[in-house]
């Protein structure tokens, strides 16, 4: 038996509710314990609580499946500002999901296309193969013997985004990071709604088909005849995602290339085309048997001004030489932090921004980045993005940052999982490499 | 003048179509039969050899449509393949995409043909027939392959289905999603809700149950005479003594 999105806002409501007493309930827990607790015990009784906590929430979000499934996936490469226990639960998602059965996904299918699959692709698996935010993949052949993934998005899904996220704000309230997650579910709930609109998706797959030109990386070619918009067909690439990729253990040599690739996608679209595919979810990158990355996926992509992205350029370099006036400046000139803040105030924030500079400057100190050495490298700059984020109502409300740091920070995190050796200077960050 | 057997089932198709635009266009109540006729290019007497109401009009265009979503559904490639849901559900879909074109059709008429008072169990046989066939065919498919256990009231789970689908077919005329995407998603809850209920075995365990609490507790003592006696006693008694009082009064 296929389990389906719970439709329909009483039941999601339900749903939610149950998560929000249990969660609530062990917040309560929590509080109760207290006061009386040691240090360790006190630290002991917290994890217990993110835990149960995040098994609560995960039980909620993957019944809601659907937007709660992709909320799972964003917020599992946040910031870290989640627990880490309730992150690894969200993590799980990538792969748990309970697809649409044989005959929704048809009708669905029909729905979208307006005409039946037969009709349109010579063959049309009626089982998906791959789950996909907010949606599955088939497997299809276009008449002329094309081998494609058709995306299909879930029925009705469109109009519970917004259920869904007051729902879903409504369960982690009694989080203890609240405070920190709320602003995060607001930028998440504009995304999903830019993400629902494949006409858009289809547009950035040939934009990046086009443009972007790296040796080893493969966008898929989109097929107009399959896509619409709620459907979207595009050539199928070949290889497995990153994670299960990462799984039949490869070589150092291999993962390196890998990770090279990787990077060389993040660096050439931020500067050659100014605009980069803002979903660093290992689940978006193929590799196959040569290594290829296939990169799929094209539901969240940002453009940046060209302005912020010269400044954005210069800022490693600015670290390094430990030019902390100019490093202000800079911050100044892209409009990080909100105009007419107090000299103090902004003083001590591009203090704990030039920290985290620092600590990202590491990765330019040296010729090639080793993760495999540096375990603690991840882990240290979440303790500094913390700090940072602190700042955060002092923020300007500046989305290019948002983004462009949640992707690269997304990449390191993969860099660390590859546990890879790289070369994180550039020629467009730094003279002469 | 005799007319040949196409001809008939020409005829006859044009004023089941000609009946569908009329009662879209101007209401099951102003449809006339003279009209209908008229509009299908047949004789206002002719008609009356095809159909002699026009109520019969309705029932026949509802039953040619369950028999080609029946056909449609017996000629799906992978029918074999499909669990019991699916099967179902791909019934349900296959009828809903038949009667799409017919959706005001289906608003002005529906009610009329499966909820009247009291219900005309012989127009409507013949269309629920070919419904209990697939629904059954499904059943015994699922029975077949190991999916389901034989279920001891099946006709009657038969027979549920067949008010389920009145169910789905009244909210799907009310659905106002895209392209009835809720009805889709309804159909696919409801629907693995009832499956799942029928592969857990509830209506046999509740049959067991049943027949348990009627061996132990009923059969039982009707084997024991002394308790038969005793009951037969009582109830003598108290008519008795009711009869006694009444004669008193």
């Amino acid at each position: 038996m296929h389990d389906q999105i719970p439709n329909g806002k009483l039941r999601r409501t339900l749903i939610g509710g149950k998560t929000a007493a249990k969660v609530g309930g062990g917040v309560i827990k929590y509080l109760a314990k207290k006061p009386f607790l040691s240090q360790q015990a006190k630290q002991e009784a917290r994890k217990n609580l993110d835990d149960s906590s995040a098994k609560a929430i995960f039980l909620c979000l993957s019944m809601l499946k659907g937007t709660a499934l992709k909320v799972a996936q964003l917020l599992s490469l946040e910031l870290e500002l989640f627990p880490d226990a309730v992150r690894k639960e969200l993590e799980k998602s990538y792969s748990q999901v309970p697809p649409m059965n044989r005959v929704l996904a048809r009708k669905t299918a029909i729905n979208a296309l307006k005409q039946r699959p037969e009709e349109v692709f010579s063959s049309f698996s009626p089982t998906a193969f791959a789950a996909a935010s907010l949606g599955q993949v088939h497997e299809a052949t276009s008449p002329d013997g094309l081998r494609l993934a058709v995306k299909l998005q879930y029925p009705g899904i469109r109009r519970t985004i917004e259920d869904d996220m007051q729902l879903i704000k409504g369960v982690i309230r009694p989080l203890p990071d609240y405070r920190l997650i709320a602003p995060i579910m607001t930028e998440i709930e504009t995304r999903l709604k830019e993400e629902i609109d494949y006409r858009q998706e289809a547009e950035y797959m040939v934009f990046f088909r086009e443009k972007l030109d790296i040796p080893g990386v493969i966008v898929p070619q989109l097929w107009e005849a399959g896509s619409g918009s709620t459907v979207l067909s595009s050539t199928l690439l070949q290889g497995q995602p990153l994670n299960q990729w990462l799984a039949t253990k490869p070589s150092g040599e291999e993962r390196d290339v890998v990770a090279k690739r990787l990077n060389a996608i993040f660096i050439e679209s931020l500067y050659t085309l100014n605009c980069i595919h803002a979903d660093p979810n290992p689940g978006n990158f193929l590799v196959d048997d040569d290594l290829n990355v296939g990169l799929v996926d094209f539901g969240c992509v940002k453009s940046f001004a060209p302005e912020f992205v010269e400044s954005y350029r210069q800022l490693p370099q600015t670290i390094i030489r430990g030019d902390r006036q100019m490093y202000f400046d800079m911050l100044k000139d892209m409009r990080f932090t909100k105009d007419n803040l107090p000299p103090k105030v902004e003083e001590k924030i591009f203090e704990t921004a030039y920290a985290f500079g620092e600590w990202l400057g590491q990765l330019y100190e040296v010729e090639e980045f080793d993760f495999e050495k540096n375990p603690g490298f991840i882990a240290e700059g979440k303790e500094m993005s913390q700090k940072l984020f602190k700042h955060r109502k002092y923020f300007n409300s500046n989305p290019e940052f948002v983004f462009l740091d949640r992707t690269r920070y997304g990449l390191l995190r993969i860099f660390e999982q590859l546990k890879c050796r790289i070369r994180i200077r550039n020629p467009h960050e730094w003279d002469g490499a | 003048m005799k007319i040949s057997q196409k001809q008939r089932a020409k005829n006859r198709e044009a004023i089941i179509q000609a009946a569908v635009e009329m009662i879209i266009e101007k209401g099951l109540k102003s449809a006339t039969m003279r009209g209908i006729a008229k509009a299908a290019g047949v004789s206002g007497a002719t008609i009356y050899n095809y159909f002699p109401t026009k109520e019969s009009i309705l029932y026949a265009y509802y039953g040619d449509r369950f028999a080609v979503t029946a056909q449609t559904v017996a000629r799906m490639e992978d029918l074999d393949d499909l669990s019991l849901q699916e099967h179902l559900q791909a019934l349900f879909e296959e009828l809903l995409t038949d009667f799409l074109e017919d959706r005001e059709f289906l608003q002005a008429t529906f009610k009329a043909v499966f909820f009247s008072m009291p219900p005309n169990h012989k127009n409507l046989k013949p269309i629920q027939d070919v419904f209990f066939d697939c629904v059954r065919g499904a059943f015994e498919a699922a029975v077949e392959r190991g999916e389901l256990e034989e279920q001891v009231f099946q006709e009657l789970v038969v027979r549920f289905y067949w008010d389920y689908f009145m169910g789905v077919v009244v909210y799907w005329m009310k659905d106002s999603s895209e392209q009835f995407s809720d009805t889709s998603i309804l159909i696919d809850k409801t629907m693995a809700l009832g499956c799942a209920t029928l592969k857990a075995g509830v209506v046999n365990k509740a049959f067991d149950i049943c027949t348990f609490l009627f061996r132990n507790h009923v059969l039982a003592h009707l084997g024991s005479p002394s308790v038969g006696l005793e009951v037969l006693n009582v109830v003598k008694e108290s008519f008795l003594g009711d009869h006694d009082a009444r004669s008193d009064s």
